[in-house]
């Protein structure tokens, strides 16, 4: 690796993930609670989903044992982990090569393009290992109940986590330097959205072929056709993407010389996919940017001719007057709608997890009899109506619309600090997009929840409203905590919303809130409550939160504002 | 119309006085050049005067609203334009300018006309359909310009405002200035040109290591610095380490 090279890679880490400015507060013993909030935050949520990912591969790999292949929770959390980060990684990929700031910085160093494509990809990559871990290592520990696990086993399990990443990471690179290539900057913004409506197909795609899986009848053989087979159950699943296949029998096959051959594969495969993925930015990346730079300049004289006609016509130049609050609240929404990548990770999720979620149980016979079983049951419809309320609440956590609110606007907090207008009005403006698109994003898990379950209304909007509640209490909170500690030094838009650990802390308070609410629903089903009853208590808790959270929000915002320094 | 008094800024960490007791006065109908070298604490001071940086010691006030204790009166106030135009991107410059005439409560009647005279002398009536991310540096900073001038602030405080300006929209610029100013409002500014300083300002205050070094008209500065002619001599001389 060339100095050049390492010089590149070490500057744009350091500028990624802000570790100057770390190691600079540190030694100044400034803002410390800061990192102990974030090794708090992270830890929370590493030990909240990693024990939930550890808990469901024990289950995973138990089943699989008793076929003889316990290391079907590595298949499926390799599987689970490359997938993820094709799919998201394609997307940080293209927001780090082509919208990053720094690249005015980079472009002009005499470094090759593919230095800066491989600097920039191995700044993504250290995030992917943040995302691969939480899936990975508690599939890791899950297996090695089931299966001997000794040091050199540990020590392949590190290696194929250096590795696991790369492959399909590379693969989005590559997908994106190709895509650019001759794409204008309008029209990066149209790739952006179709390749999340691809995304959301590939999903719903990926879900029903899950769901295709023989149903009872022909179980039987299936099952016996994939335990004759070496890693079969690993294959069925995971067939398709190779790499994971590797990594698993990398793991699994240790001390064969088939496990050999797997490493090796894992190895090659991951070294191959950085070096082709050099020589392909070699030969892109500088005509992609360059190129949709050019074409974006035509497409403003196209604009500007279409603005002398208008001005000839005699329109106005101003929008109509609008009342402050609205046009705050315009402003945010345009500003999120128009950055494709906060699209992606503030709103997609709302519409990406019912698909998720819903897909297979409409899709199976042995799901839809299971359902018709529950909604029959005395209490299934008061179950069913609290699991919608939980779902709501959690896809309301997960999109982190109004927890990045102020750290997306980053080094622009300059023109709201400079309004007219107090920081509560402003706060009320980012609340209201936020609770409208969680509105709105609550319509398709509404609609999946309505066609499986057959709700009376009582028993849909009673538990909507709860979710939406829950949803709303989590919001307020996490814009609270935005309002707290913003991240406002980023170079590359998806830095406030993929590694903001704002997004992150909120999910606390909504597993919180679903543990209130499921210790709740317990009670009234053993109290036999009417379920009315139970979704008023849940409702006055989730609605209690989020008074007292908009309450926090709000008393303390003119100090909070006026105390964040630019 | 501004007053700073008694105005200290430490940054957080930092063991030095960014601005150390800061005293300053800007008349109505003044135009007054804020200068030092780099480091010398005229952002520090201008962004405390704007709102976007607490003092930890002194008042700022603008036509006697203090800038901290009642900062929505003051804002009405102030037009400021950042050294760097950095103004959202993805919005259309007819959209960032709505924006602003909303926030700043811009009568209805006045909102198209202001935008309108302030579109056509910078040349920008075209332009503004388009996203700013489209607009050229010194586009940029026009649109700034004319958002911090829409609600018409009687005071303008601006930083580095010539950065990026071709030269007839720097000249327009200064006419701007100093019309303004004959209108009975005021420009607060720092700036590097020494000349532009020299020939567009009323008086003159000089910054070095957080503290206000010289103050006055060109005469008064000469004064101070005994035998020194232009503004850039008085300049080295006063800012000498």
């Amino acid at each position: 690796m060339s100095r050049q090279l390492i010089a590149v890679i070490r500057a744009t880490v350091n500028s990624t993930f802000g570790l100057s400015a770390m190691r600079w507060r540190y030694r100044r013993r400034e803002r410390l609670w800061e990192i102990l909030l974030m090794v708090f935050g992270i830890g929370t949520a590493v030990v909240v989903f990693g024990f939930g990912i550890y808990r469901f591969m024990l289950a995973v790999s138990a089943n699989g044992l008793l076929f003889g292949q316990p290391e079907l929770s590595l298949g499926l959390a390799s599987m689970a982990g490359q997938v993820l980060v094709l799919f998201m990684g394609f997307f940080m990929v293209v927001s780090a090569f082509y919208f990053a700031e720094d690249l005015e910085t980079l472009v002009p160093l005499p470094v090759t393009p593919g230095t800066i494509v491989t600097a920039k990809f191995v700044s993504v990559l250290i995030g992917e290992y943040l995302t691969i871990s939480i899936i990975y290592w508690p599939s890791v520990a899950a297996y090695a109940q089931y299966a001997p696990f000794g040091i050199g086993k540990a020590i392949v399990a590190v290696l194929v986590f250096l590795t696991l990443p790369v492959i399909p990471l590379a693969i989005g690179a590559a997908a994106s330097l190709l895509m650019m290539r001759s794409i204008s900057r309008r029209q990066r913004d149209i790739m952006f959205y179709a390749g999340s409506i691809l995304f959301l197909v590939l999903m719903v795609a990926w879900q029903m072929s899950l769901s295709g899986m023989p149903e009872q009848g022909d179980l039987q053989k299936y099952l016996e056709e994939l335990i004759r087979t070496r890693l079969g159950l690993v294959q069925a699943l995971a067939g398709r993407f190779p790499p994971a296949v590797w990594a698993t029998g990398a793991i699994h096959e240790f001390g064969t010389f088939s496990g050999l051959k797997y490493l090796a594969y894992t190895l090659a495969g991951a070294a191959a996919a950085v070096y082709a993925l050099g020589a392909l930015g070699s030969r892109l990346f500088m005509r992609g940017l360059l190129g949709s730079r050019e074409a974006g300049g035509s497409g403003r004289k196209t604009t500007g001719a279409r603005a002398r006609q208008g001005l000839v016509a005699g329109q106005p130049l101003l929008q109509p007057a609008a009342s402050p609050l609205r046009a705050l609240a315009v402003r945010e929404w345009r500003l999120l709608s128009r950055t494709p990548i906060w699209m992606f990770n503030n709103v997609l999720p709302g519409l990406i997890m019912p698909v998720i979620m819903f897909v297979p149980l409409m899709a199976q016979d042995s799901m839809r009899q299971l359902i018709d079983q529950v909604t029959s049951s005395a209490d299934g419809p008061l179950l069913a109506g609290a699991a919608l309320a939980a779902f709501i609440t959690f896809v309301g956590s997960v999109s982190g619309v109004a927890m990045t609110s102020i750290s997306r606007e980053g080094a622009r907090l300059w023109i709201s600090r400079l309004l007219p207008q107090s920081a509560q009005v402003q706060l009320q403006a980012k609340l209201l997009v936020s609770l409208i698109v969680v509105a709105v994003t609550s319509v398709p898990t509404l609609i999946g929840y309505t066609l499986i379950f057959r709700p009376s209304v009582v028993n849909l909007l009673l538990p909507a409203l709860v979710g939406l509640a829950g949803a709303s209490a989590v919001m307020t909170f996490g814009l609270l905590m935005d309002s707290i500690r913003p991240m406002l030094r980023w170079t590359d838009p998806a830095e406030p919303v993929k590694r903001n650990l704002n997004a992150l802390i909120p999910l606390i308070l909504a597993m919180a809130l679903i543990a209130a609410g499921v210790a709740i629903t317990a009670l009234g089903r053993s109290g036999q409550w009417a379920p009315p009853v139970v979704y008023l208590l849940l409702f006055a808790i989730a609605g209690g939160a989020t008074i007292l959270a908009y309450r926090a929000l709000i008393s303390g915002a003119e100090t909070r504002f006026g105390n964040l320094e630019l | 119309m501004l007053s700073i008094k008694g105005m200290s800024k430490t940054y957080r960490g930092s063991k030095v006085k960014a601005v150390d007791d800061l005293n300053l006065e800007v008349k109505t109908g003044e135009i007054f050049g804020f200068l030092g070298p780099n480091g010398a604490g005229k952002t520090t001071t201008i962004k405390a005067v704007v709102g976007l940086l607490r003092p930890d010691a002194g008042t700022i006030t603008v036509d006697g609203v203090d800038v901290w204790t009642s900062p929505l009166e003051a804002k009405r106030r102030i037009g400021f334009v950042p050294d760097t135009p950095d103004v959202y991107d993805r919005l259309t410059g007819r959209e960032y300018l709505s924006f602003i005439a909303d926030v700043f409560e811009v009568p209805a009647a006045e909102r198209e006309q202001r935008a309108k005279q302030l579109l056509t002398m910078f040349e920008l009536e075209a332009a503004i359909p388009d996203l700013v991310q489209s607009f050229s540096h010194g586009m940029k900073q026009k649109l700034a310009v004319t958002a911090a001038l829409m609600h018409r602030p009687s005071l303008m405080i601006l930083d580095e405002p010539m950065t990026g300006l071709d030269p007839k929209s720097s000249h327009l610029f200064k006419e701007l200035m100093r019309e303004h100013c004959d209108q009975g409002g005021s420009v607060f500014f720092s700036t590097h040109v020494l000349d532009v300083a020299e020939r567009l300002c009323d008086r003159i205050g000089i910054i070095n290591r957080g503290r206000l070094v010289a103050v006055g008209t060109m005469d008064e500065l000469r004064s101070k610095a005994a035998g020194e002619s232009t503004l850039e001599s008085i300049f080295l001389e006063l800012t000498r380490e």
